[in-house]
């Protein structure tokens, strides 16, 4: 399948089913809220003040100070509880204004195009091409040492990232007709981008967020330990580490306690990430509906192409198509239509045995005829095979409903025994780009390229040809 | 204007000589990571990409994403707290004697070097991985399988070359952050490097030693980047003709 996307290819995320990994995603939310509770409430629990000196430096752990103390002698345990806050509600602020303002700047670039979006572009590649501690020092040292440097300076390091991000989805979605049809019927850039363009860029959004948070956290903490955020009696995660190495021999849990935390908070949100946005998964085709064999109508004597009780889901388990029945006889064209998202495509393929590893093709039976069949997936009309060549012409039914589908472009030509694949990169994309003249998308198996009238016999899937 | 660094605030001491003193104890610290980074994330890559899915893939893969998401300080602490205070096998503090270079006390290195290692070695190696596992199922390496060459050839020749091109790039970028990482291990383990230099005037508001050092950082980031780029056109030759 030609599949472009900005994401390696699946194989880089070991393929986990669906639920292990929600039972992980929910594992990993528990254990980020007991962290979370513990930073934000840690504070009121705290046993001893900060900042008193309960008993010997590096003392090791007794029932009055169960960490033990650090290298002034204060209780360990209390600046663990209390060290937490200003970390995490810094790292929150910071990943707020950096969403919002690479939203901005990234819908910006994007809808303007031109020298908006050139200006934006290089001023982000710069910021990107400065190793990220170093841009941090250079905006410490202008801004001097405390909160508001390092999150002005970790929002400058995270922002580049998160405006790239957004531009290159939004120029996906910008391309969408949707988008054409709002821009033709006068509405405002306002509403363009507002109503068409954000709601379709949540889902990125929330994801980037989340990869944001990471990096927020990161930067922040590691601020804190190079000594650029708050400075020595306040307690704090990243700088507790960099204060109490130098007792590390005599009491490592100074040092390990607020690293652990560090660890099991940026752990957890990272799989807590990874079970919320799985990335895209291989759609496979499973077993044929058992129960309904018996009742299941005989393939049509003679057809080209008889599909029964055809089933697709995905990996995660969601049935993308269920229970589909239909015959294509010789010379005859089928056109499947429906709202977007219904799996129109999905069933094209299915039924070209064009869907994933693991497709049962018991499902799908192939005449005997040596005759060709093409499908389309998605618009691609174009040359398909020379005796196809005209069938896309011949498609255009004048009851079409107009639908918008957006899975990539895909053409896939195939013979009943055997079939090909269209060769992976030079293959479709270049030859097979053009859409017909009213813009509309759609999805059509023909058998032979003469396009008799077919009776609407039995199946609803079936179209009669003009 | 007048062509070099200016003088330090803190100490008066030209800025040019500062970090004449220190550059070349980061370089053989910058060296020293690259040179166990770049075999490791290879070969771990080459290892797990060609085991795509597997459990040894698996094992790898999820390591590096566990190591990936720790930051620099918590790793060096908990390595300083094991190898240092723990089994007391390596110093605790890098600081070579009086009069001496790190090159003469080779094992003040090792741990600042595993530091800095860490998370760039996942990011690469995940990227190597992948490159490695589309590799693995191209045509061309089928054909050779089929046709007889040894695995461990098929490996070195057919996979390895079309897998690398992709995580080139990275490996570039990871200079930059092997340059930041720096200022994280350097300071933790008290290496008196470029970037202890940094991280101690950036306290200090040391503006013209900054000014110098992130220039210097900068600029070594941005040749790594070019030269990242001519080594991907060397590696994939038709590149660029094909799009």
């Amino acid at each position: 399948m030609t599949l472009v996307s900005e994401r390696p290819p699946s194989t880089t995320v070991p393929r986990v089913d669906g639920p292990p990994r929600r039972r992980r995603g929910r594992l990993a939310l528990a254990v980020l809220m007991l962290v979370g509770a513990v930073a934000l409430l840690g504070p009121l629990f705290a046993p001893h003040a900060v900042t008193d000196a309960v008993d010997i430096p590096y003392a090791p752990g007794s029932a009055e100070v169960p960490l033990g103390t650090d290298r002034l002698g204060s209780d360990v345990l209390s600046r663990v509880l209390s060290g937490g806050r200003s970390l995490l509600l810094t790292s929150l602020a910071v990943t707020a204004a950096v969403c919002v303002l690479g939203a901005l700047l990234g819908m910006l670039a994007a809808w303007r195009r031109g020298w908006t979006d050139t200006l934006i572009l290089r001023l982000a590649d710069v910021l990107l091409g400065l190793p990220a501690f170093l841009l941090l020092s250079v905006v410490v040292v202008a801004t001097g040492r405390g909160t508001a440097g390092v999150a002005l300076a970790s929002g400058l390091v995270l922002l580049p990232e998160s405006v790239r991000v957004v531009r290159a989805a939004t120029l996906r979605i910008l391309a969408q007709d949707y988008v054409e049809v709002a821009v033709a019927r006068g509405e405002r850039t306002v509403s363009v981008l507002g109503r068409e363009v954000l709601p379709n860029l949540l889902p990125v959004l929330a994801a980037d967020a989340g990869v944001r948070f990471l990096g927020a956290v990161t930067v922040v903490a590691t601020a804190a330990f190079l000594g650029y955020g708050a400075q020595p009696p306040a307690a704090d995660w990243g700088l507790m580490v960099l204060e109490n190495r130098d007792g590390l021999t005599l009491q490592p849990l100074a040092v390990l306690v607020p690293a652990a935390l560090l660890l099991v908070l940026l752990l957890s949100v990272n799989l807590l990430l990874d079970a919320a946005f799985p990335g895209p998964q291989p759609i496979t085709a499973r077993r044929r509906l058992g129960p309904a064999a018996d009742v299941e109508t005989p393939a049509t004597p003679g057809s080209l192409l008889s599909v029964r009780g055809l089933r697709v889901e995905s990996d995660s388990g969601h049935r993308v198509l269920e229970d589909v029945d239909l015959d294509l006889a010789p010379g005859e064209l089928l056109a499947v239509v429906g709202e977007s998202g219904s799996g129109k495509t999905t069933l094209v393929l299915a039924a070209l045995g064009h869907v994933g590893p693991g497709c049962d093709r018991r499902a799908v039976t192939y005449g005997s005829t040596a005759a060709a069949c093409c499908g389309w997936a998605s618009g691609g009309f174009g040359r398909c095979a020379p005796r196809c060549a005209d069938t896309s012409r011949r498609t255009r039914a004048p009851h079409w409903h107009p639908t918008f589908a957006s899975m990539p472009r895909s053409r896939r030509c195939c013979g009943p025994a055997g079939y090909r694949r269209s060769s992976g990169r030079n293959g479709p994309s270049g030859r097979c780009g053009s859409r017909d003249s009213t813009g509309r998308r759609r999805s059509s198996i023909a058998g032979r390229t003469s396009c008799r009238a077919a009776s609407g016999s039995g199946s609803r899937w079936r179209w009669p040809c003009p | 204007m007048r062509g070099d660094f200016g003088a330090s605030y803190a100490n008066g001491r030209p800025v040019g000589e500062l970090i004449a003193d220190r550059f070349g104890n980061s370089l053989v610290l910058g060296l020293g990571a690259l040179t166990v980074l770049v075999p490791l994330s290879v070969g771990f890559g080459l290892w797990a990409g060609l085991r795509a899915g597997r459990r040894g893939d698996r094992v790898v893969s999820g390591t590096a994403l566990g190591l990936a998401a720790v930051p620099e300080f918590v790793t060096g602490a908990v390595l300083m707290a094991v190898f240092a205070a723990g089994l007391g096998w390596l110093p605790a503090v890098s600081l070579p004697g009086a009069g001496q270079g790190p090159l003469d006390e080779p094992s003040v290195l090792v741990l600042p070097v595993l530091t800095l290692v860490s998370v760039s070695l996942a990011q690469n190696l995940r990227l190597v991985r992948a490159g490695v596992a589309e590799a693995a199922r191209s045509p061309a390496v089928v054909a050779a399988r089929l046709n007889g060459v040894p695995e461990l050839r098929v490996a070195v020749r057919y996979v390895l070359p079309a897998g690398l091109g992709p995580a080139v790039p990275v490996l570039a970028r990871s200079v930059a952050y092997l340059l930041g990482g720096a200022l994280v291990a350097e300071s933790l383990f008290g290496y008196p490097g470029l970037a202890a230099l940094l991280v101690d005037a950036t306290a200090g508001r040391d503006v013209p030693v900054v000014q110098a050092v992130a220039l210097l950082g900068a600029a070594v980031a941005v040749a790594a980047n070019l030269a990242a780029d001519f080594a991907v056109h060397l590696l994939e030759p038709v590149r660029g003709h094909t799009r």
